[in-house]
Order: structure tokens, then sequence, then C-alpha cells
């Protein structure tokens, strides 16, 4: 069906209508009122039964869409001469002619344009003269066969007539049919329309306005009648005039479309809102202005919608931040404690008292030397039945002296401190003092000894010695200061023993009273601390009279086990983090850190455990999530309805709509899809500043993806007059990547190429193997960045220029998106460019 | 060949579910509607459609319990299910097809997509 078609059977439903009628009506009159020769009657009906069956044929065939043309010419002075001659038969020839074809020509003149009103004139007169000229005999006819023929007539008139009346209704329906549709997608426009809240103007040449819809009333605050035929200046800002007057108005009547045009709407209140103008400018079937249809968008809603999850996404990032503060700190506190723990555990259970003895007495030893003149200083200390032997001695020695010094020492302490013990259960430790007469021999025996009993809370628990090879080396002041050293040695090892108590009780009440819980555990894997807020966590009641097995069961639910894997595996008091989701008692997360314990000499002491209950920091999580979701859903749905009835209306009205109205769907249809495409980016923007993007990898071959990306650009590319060219090596090696996100990146580089590119420029994509990386890259033949802006692309919602921002319209987010999508992959991204020349985009992605 | 095949459509979006209808329909299938997930699950025992477009946050019972109801039921667990959801994360299509769905499409949906994703539906059913 042609767009056409409708007011032509318009017409031609008026024309066939009136004409129909006009001629029965004076038919009728005519035989009613004129008595009138045979031969002009006949002629008469034979004019009628042409005028009939001539509109039926060409109705019908117009209907079929046949002989459109020609029928269109032929129906109009056809039907004109038709009823010339009806009036002329019906009597008019007596009369004067001019006057009498005056009627036809008022109806074809209502229906016709001019062209006709003039040709069927001219008809109408050359058959006027004719008939004017050869109308010559009557021939009477009287009687019952007139009458006859009368009533014949009259049949078969009524007859001709049912049929046109039939054909009439048939045709009216189908016309009627034709309107419901219409109106049904009329309907479906109003929807949309009222969907998208966009104002709809219609702006005739001269600038003024000629329709406007409800939308754009409401936004303006105006009524109807106050701005039909204003100039449409009115409702825009006095900077946006411009585009309505010349040059820019004619260039845009001439250009026929104008996209995106930023402006303000002025309120009758004053108020201004941004919008965004795009139109198209209608036209008549001769190509002539008809006026410019513009739609216009509220920018507000996408403004405060853009604004909105702006400050939705700041306050979950300032959230997530200070919640990711917090966790720093408190794996930074529980680091901390678990580290002082171990020392303390150090000191509480590694370390025995003798080694602090050690200490004091390598302090008290430093000074000994310049008070007494000794050749052997030697310190046994107990430790039970065995017992430990130091000597310090200032020369090299042999076994020979070693066994002296070792029986003489445990006679003494077999006499000394009451003991029974064998040189057997003596351990030595032979230290000697570099600095102090090196390399002297030992020579002959030792003949003095002077040995002190050690005293610790009236227990003796050792002896210092010393010796020399000297005879009666030791006078009785040197005896003095030894017993004098003894002295301070247990004096300093009692302070040493109650601080290191008392430190020990401070320690076992914080564990005690500590929010989180602690689980200490000795080399052999044994439970030593269980705090209560452990116990409560893990909902223990008394661990006495627990099972080993049963305790190991709890330990498996915070999987210990692996903790401790982890940490014999790791070298150094490395500390060991791990979230834990638990069911029972109460479902709870906790954050676990497990420590090694070691003691002065790097052997493993234990682990120390402490368990942070997490549970709403990760259900604050949990809520960011769902209202991401939430965001998205919301936004989504209304898109759908949107975007399902215009492709319906694309697809199916394809003979409902003129032209200009499909590429207003069409429209729609894409800014639907732009900000379904921002909503994806506002959504990945905020994964990522959660950290929750997440790649999918797997073994994809660069050069095919390229291939795929770059033909889905070969329409826009061609419609922009841009040239796009691709070259990568057939050899390239395979990656490991996600070739949805990679193809993101991708689309994203050659749009931008594509869009800041002028008419007749050129895209290059390349892609080519690098030191152990693959090496894609987009250059454009574009407006080109400046250096300092090299970094601020990448960085979110930022554009380069005002000036560009306005033209070319983007989220800002598509470069911060790539950059995260490469670093995830391990890649790098960066541009290279000079303002004016073009620009150059580079990603790579390592090799695998 | 798809003439007459018959797709319900459980969405709990009036308008969704319009486009959807008209869409489907224009494409020869015959369409029944339900508006929620217990109406769905009857309306599939009793219907038998030959596919099932089933939408996931719904008042109610979710697309996801929907779609394991549906592939529990000796009478209804051959019925292929596409899934079509404004959810736009892709751990939401890992648990669409462990629950058993055949498909899983974001919405605002892509018409070709959706159409190609049915007919292959139908062509595995079968």
């Amino acid at each position: 069906m042609e767009r056409t078609s409708q007011p032509d059977v318009f017409l031609l439903n008026i024309a066939y209508k009136y004409t129909g009628l006009l001629a029965g009506l004076v038919w009728a009159l005519t035989l009613i009122l004129k008595e009138i020769p045979l031969n002009m009657f006949a002629q008469a009906f034979s004019v009628i039964l042409v005028t009939v069956l001539f509109n039926i044929t060409s109705t019908k065939m117009m209907l079929k869409g046949k002989f459109l043309k020609l029928n269109k010419i032929l129906i109009g002075p056809l039907n004109v001469i038709f009823v010339a001659l009806l009036v002329y038969y019906s009597g008019g020839y007596k009369s004067n002619l001019w006057v009498m074809f005056l009627l036809p020509l008022i109806i074809v003149s209502l229906v016709y344009t001019p062209k006709q009103v003039v040709l069927s004139a001219s008809f109408v007169a050359i058959i006027c003269s004719l008939l004017y000229f050869f109308q010559t005999e009557r021939i009477e006819f009287e009687g019952v066969a007139w009458l006859l023929l009368k009533i014949g007539i009259f049949f078969v008139v009524s007859l001709l007539f049912t049929k046109i009346v039939d054909l009439e209704t048939k045709h009216r329906r189908a016309f009627q049919e034709k309107s419901r549709e219409l109106t049904k997608t009329q309907d479906y426009t109003d929807n949309i329309v009222k969907s998208m809240l966009d104002s709809l103007i219609v702006i005739n040449p001269d600038g003024r306005i000629e329709k406007i819809n409800k939308a754009a009333l409401d936004i303006l605050g105006y009524r109807e009648r106050e701005l039909i035929k204003k100039p449409v200046t009115r409702i825009f800002s006095q900077k946006d005039e411009v585009l309505f007057r010349d040059p820019q108005w004619e260039e845009l009547l001439k250009k026929g479309f104008v996209r995106d045009f930023e402006s303000t709407y002025v309120t009758k209140k004053g108020d201004r809102i941004p919008v965004s103008l795009s139109g198209s400018v209608m036209r008549d079937g001769e190509g002539k202005t008809e006026g410019v249809v513009a739609v216009v968008r509220d920018m507000r809603a996408l403004k405060t919608l853009i604004a909105g999850l702006e400050k939705a996404g700041r306050e979950i990032r300032e959230y997530s931040e200070s919640l990711e503060k917090k966790v720093d700190e408190r794996t930074k506190e529980i680091r901390k404690h678990a580290h002082e723990f171990s020392i303390i555990y150090e000191i509480s259970k590694g370390i025995s008292y003798t080694l602090d003895i050690h200490q004091i007495l390598e302090t008290i030893m430093g000074s000994l030397h310049r008070l007494i003149d000794y050749d052997v200083f030697a310190s046994l200390l107990m430790e039970g039945k065995k017992g430990e032997l130091i000597i310090e001695s200032y020369h090299s020695v042999n076994e020979k002296f070693l066994q002296a010094v070792k029986s003489n020492l445990a006679g003494v302490a077999n006499s000394l401190l009451g003991r029974d013990v064998r040189v057997e259960d003596l351990r030595v430790t032979l230290r000697k003092e570099k600095s102090f007469r090196l390399g002297q021999q030992v020579k002959g025996e030792l003949e003095s000894f002077l040995n002190v009993p050690l005293v610790i809370d009236n227990v003796p628990m050792g002896i210092l010695h010393i010796s020399s090879f000297r005879k009666n080396a030791f006078s009785e002041d040197d005896i003095r200061i030894l017993h004098t050293v003894a002295d301070q040695v247990a004096s300093a090892h009692k302070k040493l023993k109650d601080l290191i108590f008392k430190e020990k009780r401070k320690i076992e009440s914080m564990v005690e009273s500590m929010s989180e819980g602690v689980i200490m555990t000795d080399e052999n894997d044994n439970l030593v601390v269980l705090n209560p807020a452990a116990k409560g966590m893990l909902g223990i009641s008394s661990i006495d009279s627990m099972p080993d097995e049963e305790m190991w069961n709890y330990f498996r639910k915070l999987k210990l086990g692996r903790m401790y894997q982890k940490l014999s595996e790791q070298a150094g008091s490395e500390v060991v983090t791990e979230d834990v989701d638990l069911d029972e008692p109460k479902p709870i997360t906790l954050k676990i850190a497990s420590s090694l314990v070691r003691n002065h000499l790097g052997e493993r002491l234990g682990v120390v455990t402490i368990l942070r209950d997490i549970t709403k920091e990760k259900e604050v999580d949990r809520m960011k999530s769902d209202f991401i979701s939430f965001v998205s859903h919301e936004l989504r749905t209304p898109l759908t309805i949107v975007k399902g009835f215009v492709t319906i209306m694309l697809d199916e009205a394809s003979s409902r709509f003129t032209r200009d109205q499909k590429e207003h769907l069409s429209y729609i249809n894409e800014s639907i899809d732009r900000l379904s495409r921002i909503i994806s980016n506002l959504l990945d923007i905020s994964k990522i500043d959660a950290g929750r993007l997440r790649l999918q990898k797997k073994s994809i071959d660069v050069g095919s993806l390229i291939k795929r990306v770059a033909r889905s650009f070969r329409l826009y590319a061609k419609s922009k007059g841009i040239k796009l060219e691709i070259s990568f090596d057939s050899k390239l090696s395979r990656v490991l990547a996600d070739p949805d996100r990679v193809t993101q990146v991708l689309t994203n580089f050659i749009d931008n190429a594509i869009k800041f590119s002028d008419k007749n420029g050129e895209v290059f994509i390349e892609a080519k193997e690098g030191k152990d990386v693959i090496e894609v890259s987009v250059a454009d033949s574009g407006i080109g960045i400046s250096p300092e802006n090299f970094n601020r692309i990448f960085n979110k919602f930022q554009r380069v220029e005002k000036g560009v921002s306005s033209k070319l319209r983007g989220t800002g987010l598509g470069l911060p998106i790539s950059k995260e999508i490469i670093r995830l992959h391990g890649g790098e991204i960066w541009v290279e460019s000079e303002a004016g020349k073009g620009s150059k985009f580079t990603f790579t992605l390592p090799q695998k | 060949m798809k003439m007459g095949n018959k797709i319900l459509v459980i969405d709990d979006e009036p308008l969704v579910v319009e486009v959807l209808k008209i869409r489907l329909e224009m494409n020869n299938y015959e369409v029944i509607i339900a508006r929620d997930g217990v109406d769905g699950l009857e309306r599939a025992m009793r219907e038998k459609p030959d596919l099932i477009i089933l939408d996931i946050v719904m008042p109610g019972l979710d697309g996801y319990q929907i779609c394991r109801k549906l592939k529990e039921d000796r009478k209804t667990k051959t019925i292929p299910v596409i899934m079509l959801t404004a959810l736009g994360q892709s751990a939401g299509r890992k648990k669409g097809y462990s629950s058993g769905a055949y498909d899983y499409i974001f919405k605002p949906f892509d018409d070709e997509e959706l159409l190609n994703s049915i007919e292959r539906a139908l062509k595995y059913k079968k």
C-alpha cells in the first residue's frame, strides 16, 4: 500500500457519493416534473448507466491499487461531464447552459485541485457547445408503453443504486478499519511519548510553535494557547536562541536535522531547565519545508539520576573506604596483638628462668674480670636433675682441661647444693672471650678454684666458679666479691621473675576480657588458651571435660588446620588471615588471624590465633550489593518496556508511519540502548569500587576477536564516512583473558575513535606481539588529546574539554572501566596523542 | 514449523508481559500469561506450554524457585525455560543455569536474541 492511498480513497468516496446522488436527484426530478422526448430520455438513461458503471469500476480499480493516476485524472472531469449531460437532458438545454454547469463545477472545485477544475471546465464548455448545436428533433411518445418504460427504468435505477450503496458500505468499512488501526498506533505513540516524558514541539519554518504536547506544557507551565503560533524562542533561553535565528536556523532547515543540541528551557515562572533538543525537518511530498519536529528531552531526570547514582556511589565508596580502613586497622591490631601474645607466650611458657640468669650473668661477667684475675669462669645452673655448665675461658682448652673443670664442679655441686650431680648429666657450653689473652695455651694443671653457690628464692640453683693456673690465686676479697655477685644475680633474677609473673597475669586477664577470641596451642598442637570470647563464638561452655577429638572438630570448623599448614609453609612469623562462616551456635562470619610463636632461637613454640566477629561488616557489604542490584533492576524494567514497544512499532508498523516518524522511533531505540549502556557502565564502576569485578578467563584468539568487534562497527563508521582498517599477524599467540571484558575495552576504544574523528577520517586497529605481551592499539585521525590530559581521561567522570563534551556525549566511564579491566588482566593501558593530530590508545595482555 | 507453539510468560510487570505477547504473537506463537509464581506453576501443569519465559524478581516465589519446581515435576521438567531478567550480574546467570534454565537473557532484551533463543530451545526440546 502506498502512503498516498488514504487521501485518495477519501476523495474518491466523496466524489463518487455526491455525483451519484446528484445524478439520481436530477434524474428523478426530470422524470416527475418534465415531459421529455423519448430519444432524449434514452440518451439520458445511457448517460446515467455509463456514469454509474464508470464510478463503480474506477472505485474498484482504485481500491485494488490499479491505474491510480489515470483514474485520479479521469474521475473528476468525467463525472462533471456526466452531471452536465444529465442537467442538459432534464431540460436544462432550454435555458442558459453556463449557469446550469455552475453546480457541478462548484462540486468539483470543492474536491479537486484548481488544475483539475480548469480542465473540467474546459471539457464542460466544449461538450455544452456541441450539445447546443446538435439538439434538433423531438419525438412524442404517449400511453401505457411510456408508463411501463418509466416503471422499468425506475426498477433498473433502484437496482443500480443498491449496488452503489453496497459498494460504498464495503468501502467505508475498510476505511474505518484503517482509522481504527491508526488510532491504535496513535495510542502506542502516546504511550511511548508518556513514558519518555519528552517534549514534542512542531515548529513552522518561521520559527513559530505549531503544535506542542502535554509533556512540554507540563514542564514549561504554559497553557497550549499561550504558545501556539508564538515564537519558539519564548521557551528557550536567550543563549539558545541562535539555533532559531539565521544563519543557524537556515542551516538546520537545509541540513534536515539537529541532534542532541544542549539547551535550556525557560518556564513561565522563569525557571531554567537543562534540556537536549533533537529535531527533524518535515517536508511535504514536493520537498517543501513544512516545519521542524523537535523532541526535547528534559535532562534533569538523567542529570539527577546520574548525580544520585554518583552520590550513592560516593557514599558507598566512602563507607567502604572507612570500612576498609576499619578492617585494616582491625587487621593491624590483630597482627599487633598476635605479636604481643607471641612474646608473652614465649616468656611465660618457652623461656626458662635459666635463660634470664644467663643474661644477668653475662652482664655481670663483663665487669667481673676487671675485679678478679682468673683464667676460667664457669657457671653451673641446675634444672631438675640436669645441669647446664657454661665455661668461659680465655685460653684454648683441651678435653682434659674440660674434664677437670667438670669433675671439680660436679664434686662441689654435690657438697654445696646437696644434689647428686654426675658429670654425664652436665650440658657444657664453651664460650671464649676472643678479645682477651687470645691464643695462650693452657699450661699445666688448674691450681686454684673458687666455687660460690647461687641461691635463688632460698633454693640453691647453681654454682659460680672461677679457677686459675696459679697457686693461691684468690684472695679473701676475691671470695667476697664472688659472693656479692652471686647475691646480685639472685636478686636480679627474683625481680625479673616477679615482673614476668605480673606481666603474665596482666596479659592473662586481658586475654580473658578481650572481645576477640584468642586460641593458643603449643608446639604439639595442644590447646593452651581458649578465652571466653572464643568460647562464645564457637558455642563452647567448658573445655575442662572436653575430649581432644571434639575440640578439634571445633578447630576444623575454623579451618585452623589449613591456617597452620599455611603458617608452616611460610617463612618467618607471618600472620595468616582468613574469613570463615560459622553456622552454629549462630550464623556469624569470623576474621581469623594466626601467628607462629617462636623462641629466641627461632624454634616453634606454638600458634596464637585471634578470632574477630565481622558479621556486621559483611552484612553491610551484602546490603550494598543488594542496593546495586535493586537500582539496576528498577532502571532496566521501564527501559525494557519502552524498547519493546518501540521495536514492535519499528517492525510491524512499516506502513503506518512516515519516514520521519520511523526515524524518530529509531532515535528513541538508540537512546534506550545508550541509557542501558550508561547503567551498565555505572554498575561496572560501582563493582570496581567495591572490588567485585571478576574476570572469567579462557584462552582467546585476539585476532578474531578484533575482527568480530570491528565488523560490528562497520555500519557506524560508514555512516560517518570513516575508514576502518585492521592489521594483525595471523600467528598471534593465544592469551588467557575474559573475552567479554576484552571486547568491552576494544569496543570502547573503537567507539571513541570513530566518535572523535572527522568525516573522511581513518581508524586503524592493530594487534602485535610485544615482549611477553599481546599489544592491541586503536589509532584515529581525530581531534587528539593534549599530554596534560593523558592521565585524566582514565579517571572517573572526566572528559577532556567542556567544548568537546557538549558535542560528543558519553558517561566518561568507558576509559576508567577499560583501565580497570586491563589492570585486572595484569596488562597495561596508555594513550599517545597530539592535540589536533589524532590519538592512539593501546592496551596489552600478558601472554601465558 | 513453529506455528501453534504455546509459550507461557511468567512476569509480574504488566507492560513487559504486553510487549512479549505482541512480539511473540507477531512471530506466530500462542501466548499464555501468568502474573506470579503460583499462577505460573499451575498454568504450566495445566496447559503444558512448549516453552516458558520466566522473570526472576517477583513477589512471592522468585524465578529461581519456580524454575527449580518446574524441573522437579515430572510433567513440566521437559519444558525449556528461558530466564528474562533485569538483574545485571553474571552471578545470577550461573544461578539461573544451575536452577535448570535453558537460557538467561538480560533486559532490555534484543528481539533477535530472544527469538533465536526460543527457536533453539524448541529445537533442543525436540
